[in-house]
């Protein structure tokens, strides 16, 4: 117990150097094997896929399955970090984790910063709002001159939703559950979301009711992300995803979290 | 439907109305006390929810006072915007019940916000309520009109004219007022209604009910229908709520749109708003109408079930109702056919013991129910049928559960009878063995008449007799062998064909209509026909005809049977000629001539010309047959006819009855004159001399006439009367026809009728006897009385024996007396011997009642009934006279009956043919002596030697004789020196009734009349010539004195034979005296008298009477010449 703990500690204070002193000659995967840990970056609001319930404090969703999937297929304890959209290339990047692993969608920004898996899931953007809200009824009211439409900072959905509004003001928030309060008085008429957590979330609120775009609205894509570079570590995480699609793991969490519709397959 | 099955229904119908009745009933009543609760827990629910709502408001309302103490709270230590506008924003973060907070300057302009933009806006908070007064309270919370937009900045106010439009965001302004003496802190918080809407939402569904937040002056602050529009006035405007006294209520009213909603409101503890929780009635009793739907539906549901139930049962009862009655009617049926078939019904337990039996059961077996039951039907067992015949049946059984057989059973009373017996297993439903039936019919008789049947058909096929059967319509159906052996056609010639095919012609059209009417009317027809073989011979048959009917009368075949007769047709043709006509001679024998005689008095009587039977008898015939053999007596015969056939006219007849005797029938005689010209010729014709094998025979006819109808009578009778005729004629001579006398004939009738009333008189007991004693002479002894019948006639008074015994000679009447007499004397013997008077009793017997065979048998009945009577004292006397037949059978009776004990004489002894061939050969112990001879002894001498040669006889035979007839004492003298002493006579006494008999006697033995008897004193001996000697010169003198007599008589004499001494000279005293030469020289002077006295007679008789008297001298002369020469015969004699 206590080796364990000086060993975090050392890792702690030593992997950025060490990260980088290495950064050429070990993959990752060598690196993870070495420190036996795999340091995982979640985003714990994350509804279905990395959501920490505040009551409970534990952990739940498809990518905590597979994280702790990976960590198993590759014989080492799992570390999760916590991260956001707002600072997933941060952490990434600083290597604060060795990969992200909360449903990152991907967009042409991201790419540039970071290298993806193959996709495991895909999700379009779907609106909450109110019950009571008399104005949006469907997907075509939202863009109205007096309309607020509320976004996470960092999340795909904003940039989508830059791109898309004409009308309606965008509303970008930063704090936790921002989006939900802003919503639920009526200060935004509706946030922007996907489909995990949109799922979850209403099942959880009993105020809140879905608006759903067309069929033909784009839907994204989602993936483990990594580091550029550092082939082996990627072909060990593609591996994984072909492994987790192949073997079932991946469909038979997706079922327990109701995400079977967006697996990729 | 019946009676049962009507109350039936009635009671169904009853008790299933009842129970709907009392369903519908609970029903009803659990509906409306569960609406009546629905009514009350959804009223309790809205109040419910209007103090739930009422709180989570005012409570909400609440935190904007705590922001205000904050505020004032952070305003105190550091006016700091910044902070106060980041205290306002972390405020809102988890209070989405509001949506900004804005921080108002003493002159209501907004200083800080939590949204910037809402700065510097001005906000009039004069209409907010509770209205601002002048007395200013420490904390006040003013609640302000709804807003349109979503801020302040955004936003316009309110008025009840322009509430927000339906899809506008919209906030409620509130302000919060702290005052701190002259300071004073102001929020204006934005009040999100969405939150109270959605969180009211959550509990409350918008079609469950509706909740409006209302300021006491009536503006509609939010409101979960989203048709009613914030700022408006409450559409419901319930002016009467006194809201100063009243803070909760409840009551039922009508929304605007004309719905009842259940309405129960509150105002808020601290707030001017009022909670009105609207339950929408139509949905709060959804429920109960769902329930009330289900309850009834399932009600309903139930009881139609119920209805259907209790229908299929009523109708299950009354099909059970129906099927009972019609088992029973099964049953009874079944019991009706049980009891009434004539078929033997046996049901037994497994164990084949009986329990049950029918009453055909009981009659063909003899055998009762009670000795039946119990009983293995093996009781019956005949014990013809043998072990493996029982093994079969009950294998049969077993396997099949049946058998059915012909057995031979027992009955009771031992007879066997044949049975077809069928015996099944019965099974219950499931398959258990429960009983056997035994079923047996008695086929006995079907077998007989299998047997009959059989005899029948073999009768059918080996009868002699043709056989043919046709159908209704006449057409042969079938013949039998004989059928083709008699006609020659085989059965393929006549199937099919009418009978007429035997036709041969010779029957008339009329015979077959009556043979048809025949058929018709009796159903049967039996003759004789003359019918054609196939080979075309015609031949004669008996056929009889008999109809076939079937049960409905109509006529179904008929049965023609027949024998070929012509061979007996042949021979009764012969027989017929050999019946009807005499064989000898070819002319009609006696029965054709009955039947011509039928015929011809038939015709008489038609035409009233007279008819005479003529019957003919050949005189002289026999001593031709004697003298030249029977065939030339029969050759006479042939000729005789010959020559009768000639002389006949042609509607006479003539017919031969046998031997020599011929009918002759002459009809229609006009005149009776006629017929002597008829038999004159047949007379000639017989009379002619016949010549046969050079014989001249010479033969007569005798010929009996009798004529129709002057003679009315039958044929028979005609025919007899011509008979009698026919002996007249011969009697007169022969040669000659003689008329009967229908007088003479009458006398016979008369007899008949005599004999009938003698015959009445024997029943009528109107004969009686007269009693004759007999005595001795010399001693003056009774020795016994002779029985004499008498007629006591009811007209003609007491008639003699000779009225009547003359008349039933010969007749069986003559039996029936004789027996009545010896039973009456029996009788009369044990009455006489009771007085004291013990003599034999005589009889009279007839020759006839002798012969009878069992005569000595009854006779010994007739004793035997009369024990009392010694037999020696019954004498029965046979008259001598009769005509004993058979003398042999005579004497044998005799004898029997003397062995008995009785006596017999021989009575009128010497007046028959043969007296002394009897006296010989009979067994008699007693002569009676002819009371003729007796009564003219003492002057014919002839009578005299008779009397005297019988004594005689009796004397040398060591017999009794008795002479009857004993008129005088002198008489009973004669007879004592003759050697007779017995005697009976009227000399003696006459014939008496019994009743007089005994005082006779005793009047006899009195007077002792015997004692005067003088006997002659002369020699016995030549009495007799004596006699004779006074006779002739009696006679002589009567002969005198007739011719002397001035009479014109014509005079009549005896010859010399004749006379008295002429018959005593050439009889009796010829055979005395012939040998002697005195006797010898009488005759010629007797001769010489009567030849004298004949001259003289003849001289009388022809006129000359003086002549004849002058010469009576010589006659005379004679006399004393004839006196003297027999006073020298007796001078001989001595």
């Amino acid at each position: 117990m206590h080796i364990y703990y000086l060993c975090l500690l050392f890792t702690a204070l030593f992997s950025p150097w060490l990260s980088a002193a290495e950064n050429t000659t070990f993959s990752r995967l060598d690196k993870v094997a070495h420190a036996d840990a795999l340091r995982v970056c979640i985003w714990p609001d994350y509804y279905s896929i990395t959501y920490r319930n505040p009551k409970t404090q534990q952990l739940s969703g498809i990518d905590i399955d597979m994280a702790n999937a990976l960590g198993k297929d590759l014989g080492v304890a799992v570390h999760f970090i916590d991260s956001s959209f707002a600072t997933l290339i941060d952490d990434i990047t600083q290597d604060h984790c060795d990969i992200a692993m909360f449903a990152v969608g991907i967009t042409l920004a991201r790419k540039t910063k970071l290298r993806f898996s193959q996709p495991n899931l895909i999700s379009g953007v779907f609106g909450i709002t109110t019950k009571s809200n008399r104005r949006i009824t469907q997907w075509s009211d939202i863009d109205k001159p007096d309309s607020v439409v509320a976004v996470a900072k960092g999340t795909l959905h904003e940039a989508v939703m830059k791109e898309k509004l004409k009308s309606a003001q965008l509303l970008i928030l930063n704090t936790p559950f921002a989006r939900e309060q802003e919503v639920q008085s009526g200060r935004a008429d509706v946030f922007m979301t996907d489909f995990p957590y949109s799922q979850q979330f209403l099942t959880k609120s009993d105020w809140a009711r879905r608006v759903s775009p067309p069929n033909n609205y784009p839907k994204t894509p989602y993936a483990y992300a990594m580091q550029p570079g550092d082939d082996d570590w990627h072909n060990r995480i593609e591996k994984f995803v072909r492994d987790i699609k192949k073997d079932g793991r991946l469909l038979t969490s997706a079922k327990r979290h109701h995400l079977e519709a967006i697996i990729v397959p | 439907m019946n009676q049962h099955t009507r109350q039936l229904r009635k009671i169904f119908a009853f008790a299933l109305l009842l129970f709907i009745s009392g369903m519908l009933t609970i029903t009803a009543y659990s509906l409306w006390r569960l609406r009546a609760e629905t009514v009350t827990s959804m009223l309790e629910m809205s109040a419910m929810h209007s103090r739930s709502f009422e709180s989570f408001i005012t409570q909400n309302m609440r935190l904007v006072e705590l922001t205000t103490f904050n505020v004032a709270n952070m305003d105190s230590r550091n006016k700091n915007y910044f902070n106060i506008e980041r205290f306002f924003v972390a405020n809102l973060r988890n209070n989405p019940a509001q949506r900004s907070i804005s921080l108002l300057d003493e002159q209501g302009r907004i200083i800080v916000s939590s949204n910037r933009a809402n700065e510097g806006i001005i906000v009039n908070t004069d209409e907010y309520l509770p209205v601002q007064t002048q007395t200013q309270t420490k904390s006040i919370l003013r609640i302000g009109r709804p807003w349109a937009g979503r801020d302040f900045i955004s936003g316009r106010p309110t008025t009840h004219q322009t509430p927000i439009n339906a899809v506008q965001s919209n906030f409620i302004p509130v302000i919060h007022t702290l005052s701190f003496g002259q300071r004073k802190v102001t929020l204006l918080t934005a009040f999100n209604p969405d939150y109270f809407i959605n969180h009211i939402s959550q509990i409350l569904k918008t079609e469950e009910g509706v909740v409006d937040i209302v300021r006491y002056d009536g503006t509609l602050l939010l409101s979960t229908d989203l048709t009613e529009l914030a700022g408006s006035l409450d559409p419901y405007n319930e002016p009467d709520l006194n809201l100063n006294s009243l803070e909760t209520g409840q009551f039922l009213q009508k929304n605007h749109n004309g719905r009842s909603v259940f309405t129960s409101f509150r105002t808020s503890q601290l707030y001017p708003f009022i909670v009105f929780t609207r339950i929408d009635r139509q949905h709060a009793m959804q429920n109960w109408k769902t329930e009330a739907k289900i309850l009834i539906g399932v009600i309903i549901a139930t009881l139609i079930a119920l209805t259907l139930l209790v229908n299929a049962f009523y109708r299950r009862q009354v099909q059970l109702e129906a099927e009972r009655i019609e088992s029973e009617k099964l049953q009874r049926i079944n019991a009706t056919v049980f009891g009434s078939s004539a078929d033997s019904i046996i049901i037994t337990d497994i164990y084949a013991n009986i329990i049950s039996v029918n009453p055909a059961f009981c009659e063909i077996t003899g055998y009762t129910a009670e000795e039946a039951i119990g009983q293995n039907p093996r009781f019956l067992a005949s014990g013809k049928q043998d072990e493996n015949f029982y093994k079969a049946m009950w294998a049969s059984l077993r396997s099949q559960g049946f058998w059915c057989g012909e057995i031979i059973n027992r009955c009771k009373n031992g007879h066997l009878y044949d049975a077809h017996t069928t015996i099944s297993a019965f099974r219950d439903t499931e398959g258990h063995l429960q009983h056997f039936i035994g079923v047996s019919t008695d086929i006995t008789e079907r077998k007989k008449s299998d047997v009959r049947l059989r005899q029948a058909a073999s009768v059918f096929l080996n009868s002699q007799e043709g056989i043919m059967v046709t159908d209704a319509h006449n057409l042969i159906v079938d013949i039998n062998p004989a059928f083709s052996h008699i006609t020659g056609y085989d059965y393929q010639d006549v199937i099919g064909k009418n009978p007429g095919i035997l036709s041969s012609g010779k029957q008339s059209a009329e015979f077959y209509t009556e043979m048809k009417a025949s058929l018709e009317a009796h159903g049967s027809w039996q003759g004789e026909i003359w019918n054609r073989k196939k080979s075309g011979e015609i031949f004669a048959e008996r056929l009889s005809i008999d109809v076939v009917s079937k049960a409905d009368g109509e006529i179904d075949q008929h049965v023609a049977v027949f024998s070929d007769i012509s061979r007996i047709k042949a021979h009764e043709t012969e027989l017929d000629r050999i019946a009807h006509y005499d064989a000898l001679t070819g002319i009609p024998n006696r029965r054709l001539l009955g039947d011509r005689l039928n015929h011809t008095i038939a015709r008489a009587k038609r035409s009233g010309k007279s008819l005479a039977v003529c019957y003919l008898d050949l005189d002289s015939f026999k001593p031709v047959n004697d003298q030249y053999g029977h065939a030339t007596g029969d050759l006479l015969l042939i000729e005789v006819t010959q020559r009768l056939l000639k002389i006949l006219r042609e509607e006479d007849t003539i017919a031969r009855l046998g031997g020599d005797e011929f009918v002759i029938l002459f009809s229609e005689l006009g005149k009776p004159e006629e017929i002597d010209r008829l038999l004159d010729r047949v007379l000639t014709a017989i009379s002619m001399p016949v010549l046969i094998e050079n014989h001249s025979l010479h033969v007569s006819a005798s010929i009996g006439v009798t004529l129709f109808p002057a003679d009315t009578a039958d044929a028979d009778t005609l025919l007899r009367h011509a008979d009698q005729a026919m002996y007249q004629a011969k009697e007169a001579g022969k040669n000659r026809y003689h008329l009967f006398d229908p007088g003479l004939d009458r006398e016979v009738q008369a007899r008949r009728t005599k004999l009938k009333h003698i015959n009445v008189a024997l029943n009528k007991d109107e004969f009686v006897l007269y009693y004759q004693p007999k005595v001795d002479l010399l001693t003056g002894e009774v020795i016994g009385a002779e029985a004499l019948i008498r007629w006591q006639h009811p007209e003609q008074g007491l008639l003699p024996p000779a009225a009547f015994l003359g008349l039933i000679d010969g007749h069986d009447l003559e039996i029936e007396i004789g027996e009545w007499v010896i039973e009456s004397v029996l009788k009369q013997i044990a009455v006489w011997n009771t007085l004291g008077l013990t003599f034999p009793v005589s009889a009279n017997l007839s020759a006839n009642h002798l012969l009878q065979v069992d005569f000595a048998d009854r006779l010994q009945l007739m004793l035997e009934r009369h024990p009392a009577v010694k037999h020696e004292d019954l004498e029965l006397e046979i008259l001598e006279t009769s005509t004993l037949n058979d003398i042999d059978q005579a004497a044998g009776i005799l004898t029997q009956c003397r062995n008995m004990g009785v006596r017999f004489s021989l009575d009128d002894f010497g007046t028959g043919y043969s007296s002394l061939t009897y006296f010989q050969r009979l067994p008699v112990d007693t002569l009676k002596i002819d009371q003729s001879f007796v009564r003219d002894m003492l002057e014919d001498p002839n009578d005299l030697d008779i009397v005297e040669s019988i004594v005689r006889l009796t004397q040398t035979f060591n017999k009794s004789v008795i002479a009857e007839g004993v008129e005088t004492l002198e008489h009973g003298a004669m007879l004592i020196k003759l050697g007779c002493s017995h005697a009976q006579g009227y000399g003696i006494a006459r014939p008496m009734p019994a009743g007089k008999l005994p005082a006779w006697v005793e009047q006899w033995r009195h007077d002792e009349p015997w004692l005067t008897i003088n006997i002659p004193t002369e020699d016995s001996k030549n009495i007799s010539l004596i006699i004779a000697m006074q006779n002739h010169i009696k006679w002589l003198d009567n002969f005198v004195t007739l011719l002397e007599s001035s009479s014109d008589t014509p005079l009549s004499n005896k010859t010399s034979h004749q006379c008295q001494f002429g018959r005593w000279y050439h009889s009796s005293g010829f055979a005395r005296y012939g040998t002697l030469q005195e006797f010898k020289d009488i005759a010629p002077l007797h001769d010489a008298v009567h030849a004298l006295s004949d001259e003289l007679m003849v001289l009388a008789n022809d006129g000359h009477r003086a002549i004849a008297c002058r010469r009576l001298p010589e006659l005379y002369a004679l006399k004393d010449l004839l006196l003297t020469q027999i006073q020298s015969l007796i001078k001989a004699l001595e």
